[in-house]
């Protein structure tokens, strides 16, 4: 190992964070090396001076000034949060299951065959929307069938 | 306790006290590595802030592969770096006073004059050493993580520190305590 190889891991010897083999071949270039042994010392006081520096203590209030920052931004860019958001995810899940359920068994309940029996149906007997009104079971049919009946022969 | 990732999770539905308790968590070590970065506390409060809010922005996307401080450390990164290259040349902060206990006068002098210089050889690295020096000697992250943080391998990291102490050592050795 030479002279700038020794230096680049200087640091991470000091530390003990070399592999084994590693170390053992830095140890043995700085037994013979003076000017990487003061490099060595450099690189210890070096760590040593950084450990005592000084840190100011982090601003009070900073936790909740950007609590407050956040929710003003939320409010801005997004608007206010749609009500799914504000589920959690179990919630979610669940709302999601119920749609899929309802959805399912309308699908199953609206395909259902109107005549099972495949039996041709008068149209005087065909099922309409009369049964909604106070007018007897089946005129509208009657009544819609006799006008097509009469336009046709007019022809 | 919730765990970051867990919190994380939460951030994204939308729950503000998980952002809340993520903020409280991590907020001293995003404070550290962005004041000894930019050296100046109003910047650096800013910077925090931003990437807390940044990570707010984008926690639907959160990959939880990554450990949740590895991408803070990332994020707080890239907001200083862009800043610094962003802003004017400017006068960092005094170096803060000691806290408690009270040190005596000369030395709470001596310890000023460390801090300043510190400060001083600090601004003169490039961006990129500055940055992995406070990861290196504030955090004690190793190169592995360093590299993780700054998108580079652990021989860059290393080239990069090797550079930085060579550059650092000689203004700032002498104040080591013999």
């Amino acid at each position: 190992m030479n002279c700038r190889e020794t230096r680049h891991k200087l640091d991470r010897y000091l530390r003990g964070e070399l592999p084994g083999e590693v170390a053992d071949e830095v140890k043995t270039h700085l037994k013979g090396c003076p000017d990487c042994r003061g490099a060595l010392d450099t690189a210890r006081e070096l760590a040593e001076v950084f450990h005592r520096a000084s840190t100011p203590p982090t601003p009070e209030g900073f936790a909740s000034d950007l609590r407050e920052l956040a929710a003003e931004r939320e409010e801005t860019i997004l608007g206010p949060l749609p009500a799914w958001r504000t589920l959690s995810t179990p919630w979610r899940a669940a709302v999601a299951a119920s749609l899929v359920v309802g959805l399912a068994l309308g699908i199953i309940m609206g395909s259902g065959p109107e005549n099972p029996a495949g039996q041709e149906v008068e149209a005087a007997q065909a099922p309409g929307l009369d049964y909604l009104s106070d007018s007897p079971r089946g005129s509208i049919n009657r009544a819609f069938v006799s006008m097509v009946s009469d336009s046709q022969g007019e022809k | 306790m919730q765990s970051d990732r867990e919190l994380m999770m939460r951030v994204a539905e939308g729950r503000m006290e998980a952002f809340e308790t993520l903020v409280r968590r991590h907020q001293e070590r995003a404070w550290r590595i962005a004041y000894h970065y930019m050296g100046d506390h109003d910047d650096a409060e800013e910077v925090a802030q931003q990437a807390f809010l940044n990570i707010l922005d984008a926690a639907e996307s959160y990959n939880p592969s990554a450990k949740f401080t590895t991408y803070l450390y990332r994020v707080i990164a890239n907001l200083c770096i862009d800043r610094t290259r962003k802003r004017s040349p400017h006068l960092s902060d005094d170096p803060p006073e000691q806290d408690s206990p009270t040190p005596a006068p000369d030395r709470r002098m001596a310890d000023r004059e460390r801090d300043r210089a510190i400060r001083n050889a600090l601004d003169e690295l490039t961006d990129r050493q500055r940055m992995a020096t406070v990861l290196r000697y504030y955090e004690d992250l190793s190169y592995r993580e360093i590299a993780a943080t700054m998108d580079a391998t652990p021989k860059a990291v290393e080239r990069l520190l090797a550079r930085a102490r060579k550059a650092l050592g000689g203004k700032l050795a002498e104040f080591a305590e013999k």
